[in-house]
């Protein structure tokens, strides 16, 4: 079965620039992002998920440093340590921000800002054309007609989130990265928003890229799941099975801390903290906080061991598929 | 977003603050070492001294008690008698329109001949950043702004001199004395009696001293605008901007550029005091009427009327620019609620 | 317990000014050139060729307008004086009566700014009321004024610029106690009823006071300016003609501009020396505090 890869990286790392050298947060990542599907990133805060999401939307800062290659919808973007998005952004991919309120310019009314995205990429259109546009992305979001003529602090928290992913869909890209569009969110919100996300998906034939530390939504909204464990993938494969059992302990674990039905809701919980660029340990990553470590871990990381269609890095997985 | 409650909130604000002002040089009159009505008279000596200092007991009523004295004396300045000057011998308020609307026309131009200069510079300075450009604009603009505006002034003056440029002194060339406009603004007036060359003469007059004051609110702005642009570039809407694949133009003129107008705005009611002190001590420079020279004259002759109205008049003009620039710059910036 | 916040803000600044000092090269330039400033002003009355007349007792008008020459290093103004005696004379001037305006208005700014933070709702609306009066006045006006009214001597330019100047360190130092004024080592010495003075003094005034030195110290150029456009317009602030004083030298030297350049150039260089120096200087420190480009790097887009 021949799979549409969007987006797909070789060995690429990614790492800040600061006063003594670079920090890599990113390293050795092939990542596989299939055409018309919604994936997941997942991990806790600091593991790279975000770095990968802005390498994949061109947002690095100029003070990233690269190696490797990744390739989105067939250009090359990142090659060695040069970067070149050029017709890739927008076009291509958008990014939607964390926190929508700052993601919209608060000069402008959401009409307008609709319109500039719409007129930078579909140039021909007459004024009457961008406007019905605008109007369309809109109530695609189910926003009423009368937000076009509004400013971003006219609305509320639920509509600016709205407004932002309708300009987000503006260019007509083939990829969405969403980081942590949930994260603000209370309980209710989050879910609506996934089920936004997943319906505008379906409709557009997006490939959505899902970046988020919270397995539940994951588990709701994704068919891939990627976890990303200190800027490495740890175990990928698609969505229910791989949730259901995993294969990785930190993804174990991060199912096991998930709250009980009807509970209040809460982070994961696993003892220990994730380890910072550039203080990474030696072997495995994982190998301080895991609960089934042994000394294979400890000296040497291991290598992604494909099954099927499924992808892990762990020793303990090795050696239990050797027998 | 702007409501008429706070533009009647600082309105009022003003007027209090212009009654403090009027009020203090009131105080300063009377409290202070030394004979009011001899130094209302303008410290006469010799002959008809003694018939000045008693004629201006009288105005100032000093043997009425000290709150009655107080509501005349405000009385007096709400309904436009504001004494007679000793030098000039008109009365002060014609004399101080007269004189401030020269250099208000000085300071006018200069903001004309600044801002979008500024504006532009602090832009290249801040899309550069940190590269040749941006340094360049910065140390030349912090030079220039740090210079005395005189010092600027007379070398210019000397330059121009040295080239027999035939626009130096005075406002206008004696022979179009005779135009009078409605507006007291050389320029204006002379384009409203449709009379071309008298506009040409009067602009090419203003011109050299309006560059050398310029050169203050050019060295403020242009810092201020790179830093506010390069503060701007790093919001999280200029990403998401960037992200929808904006064209850069796009995103500097529609995304980064609003934030300099609030900024500017409020700026430019503060520097407005400056100027005008600038502006007197550039006309001096070259030769030009204005609130300068009426002010040294005053000093001069002692003519304390005048330069009690002078103060006021200024002080009640910078009040309301401040307040003008506050409420712009309110109006400008969508975010900011009342 | 009073002391920390105190050496904690002392280590803050001496560490800024450490900083600024080996990264920013305007920075070094123009510390070097104000000491040099300062030394030479300090020393100028001994070094003066020709002490007399740059103190103005003497004048030798047979000798007037000479252009600079080796007897006289930067020539004679229109009354034979050395030039460059009344500009080392000007200068020490210039920087005494700076110092002094900067150093009031700092202490009557703090002063001024604590207490009315401290002080009951009433006069502290007051208080403000006035500083926003204050704020609203020119200095130049209210010089002429003081001159008219104290017969104009170099008190009343110092006492205008003050009274001018003050408002500003108050009303920063004003919101600066507001903001400390809810910390323990305030409110408590307040709770046991120590006088608002001793609090002031002692805890809060030494806390506001060493962010603003190095600001103070930067508007002490700023002040020379307004000093000599004051006394160039005027002529006053001086009680005679013969007194050295930078901007009246520029003025007199204008009046001799195309005879004679040197008289004109030489207060009016040192003028512009010293407002870009002290300019340099301030932004320095404020770029090395509030950095707005923390590493090198381009506009990504």
């Amino acid at each position: 079965m021949a799979l549409v890869l969007v987006v797909r990286s070789e060995e690429l790392g990614i790492g800040y620039e600061h006063d003594e050298g670079v920090a890599w947060v990113v390293e050795d990542l092939d990542l596989e992002v299939e055409h018309g599907v919604v994936t997941c990133l997942i991990g806790e805060s600091g593991c790279g998920k975000s770095t990968i999401g802005n390498a994949i939307s061109g947002l690095l800062p100029p003070y990233a440093r690269t190696y490797g290659r990744l390739v989105v919808a067939d250009r090359v973007v990142i090659d060695g340590d040069k970067m070149n998005f050029t017709g890739v952004r927008g076009k291509v991919v958008v990014r939607i921000a964390q926190d929508p309120a700052s993601a919209l310019n608060p000069y402008l009314t959401i009409g307008e800002q609709l319109s500039t995205a719409i007129r930078t990429h579909f140039p021909g259109l007459s004024e009457h054309d961008v406007r019905s546009k605008a109007l369309e992305l809109l109530s695609d979001v189910m926003l009423g007609e009368d937000v076009y003529d509004r400013y971003p602090h006219q609305l509320s928290g639920g509509m600016k989130r709205r407004a932002a992913i309708a300009l987000a869909l503006a260019p007509e890209p083939e990829v969405i990265v969403a980081d942590e569009p949930t994260s603000a969110l209370d309980a209710y919100l989050k879910y609506a928003v996934a089920s936004l996300l997943k319906k505008l998906q379906r409709e557009w034939e997006l490939t959505l890229v899902f970046i988020t530390h919270d397995v539940s939504i994951a588990r709701y909204i994704c068919d891939q799941v990627v976890v990303v464990y200190a800027g490495r993938i740890v175990e990928e494969g698609a969505s229910p099975r791989c949730l259901e059992s995993p294969s990785h302990p930190y993804l174990e674990l991060l199912l096991k801390a998930l709250p009980k039905r009807f509970s209040k809701d809460r982070l994961a919980d696993i003892p220990g903290m994730p380890p910072r660029p550039g203080m990474y340990p030696t072997g495995c990553k994982f190998h301080p906080r895991c609960p089934y470590v042994f000394e294979r871990c400890r000296q040497e990381e291991p290598p992604i061991i494909k099954a099927g269609d499924r992808l892990v890095r762990c020793w303990r997985y090795y050696e239990q598929s050797l027998t | 977003m702007i409501t008429i409650n706070y533009i009647l909130k600082r309105a009022i604000l003003s007027l209090v603050l212009i009654l403090g002002v009027i009020s203090l040089t009131f105080i300063a009159m009377n409290f202070i070492p030394g004979d009011p009505a001899f130094v209302w008279a303008g410290k006469p000596r010799g002959p008809g001294a003694a018939v000045a200092i008693e004629s201006a007991r009288e105005y100032l009523g000093l043997d009425l008690p000290l709150h009655v004295r107080l509501a005349t004396y405000l009385y007096r300045f709400f309904t436009g008698d504001w004494g007679i000057s000793v030098r000039f011998k008109q009365p002060v308020l014609s004399i101080v329109v007269r004189s401030f609307t020269a250099s208000l026309e000085l300071v006018l131009y200069s903001f004309a001949i600044a801002t979008p200069l500024a504006i532009w510079l602090g832009t290249k300075a801040a899309v550069s950043r940190g590269g040749t450009v941006d340094r360049v604009i910065y140390y030349v603009s912090t030079v220039l702004a740090g210079s005395p505006r005189f010092l600027l002034a007379g070398l210019l003056y000397l330059v121009l001199y040295m080239v027999n440029y035939n626009y130096l002194g005075l406002r206008l060339d004696p022979a179009y004395s005779v135009l009078r406009g409605p507006t007291g603004f050389a320029t204006i007036d002379t384009l409203i009696l449709g009379r071309l060359d008298a506009f040409a003469d009067a602009l090419l007059r203003l011109i050299p001293p309006a560059l050398a004051i310029s050169t203050y609110p050019l060295g403020v702005l242009v810092r201020v605008v790179r830093v506010t642009l390069s503060e701007a570039f790093e919001e999280e809407y200029v990403r998401q901007a960037a992200s929808l694949g904006l064209a850069r133009k796009v995103i500097v003129r529609k995304y980064a550029f609003p934030n300099i107008l609030p900024v500017t705005s409020q700026l430019s009611g503060l520097m407005f005091t400056y100027m005008l002190i600038d502006a007197m001590v550039v006309e001096n420079v070259f030769s030009r009427e204005g609130l300068g020279e009426a002010v040294a004259k005053a000093v001069v002759s002692s003519d304390y009327p005048l330069l009690i109205g002078a103060t006021v008049f200024v002080a009640i003009v910078l009040i309301v620019v401040n307040t003008v620039a506050d409420i712009v710059q309110a109006a400008v910036d969508p975010r900011v609620r009342l | 317990m009073s002391s920390l916040p105190l050496r904690s803000t002392i280590e803050d600044i001496t560490s800024l000014l450490t900083r600024t000092w080996r990264k920013r090269p305007g920075f070094r330039v123009s510390l070097i050139i104000m000491i040099v400033l300062f030394t030479v002003a300090a020393l100028g009355p001994y070094i003066a060729p020709y002490p007399r007349q740059g103190l103005g007792v003497e004048i030798d008008v047979t000798n007037a307008l000479l252009p600079p020459s080796p007897k006289h290093i930067l020539g004679t103004d229109s009354l034979g004086r050395d030039v460059l005696s009344r500009v080392l004379f000007a200068l020490g001037r210039g920087l005494y009566q700076s110092l002094v305006v900067v150093a009031v208005s700092l202490v009557l700014g703090i002063v001024v700014g604590s207490f009315t933070a401290l002080a009951p709702r009433s006069i502290e609306a007051v208080v403000s009321y006035v500083i926003e009066l204050l704020l609203a006045l020119p200095s130049i006006l209210l010089a002429a004024l003081l001159a008219i009214l104290l017969g104009g001597t170099a008190t009343s330019i110092t006492v205008a610029l003050i009274v001018t100047w003050f408002p500003w360190y108050a009303r920063v130092s004003y919101l600066q106690a507001r903001g400390l004024r809810e910390l323990d080592f305030v409110r408590i010495p307040l709770y046991y009823g120590l006088s608002r003075a001793y609090v002031v003094v002692k805890h809060i005034g030494p806390n506001i006071l060493a962010p603003m030195i190095v600001e103070a110290l930067s508007d002490m150029g700023s002040v020379v300016l307004e000093i000599s456009s004051i006394t160039f317009l005027f002529g006053i602030g001086i009680g005679s003609f013969e007194e050295p004083d930078l901007g009246m030298m520029v003025a007199n030297g204008l009046r001799d501009l195309v005879r004679a350049p040197w008289v004109f150039t030489a207060p009016a260089a040192i003028l512009a020396l010293i407002a870009i120096v002290f300019t340099v200087f301030g932004e320095a420190v404020y770029e090395e505090h509030h950095p707005i480009l923390r590493r090198r790097w381009w506009l990504w887009f």
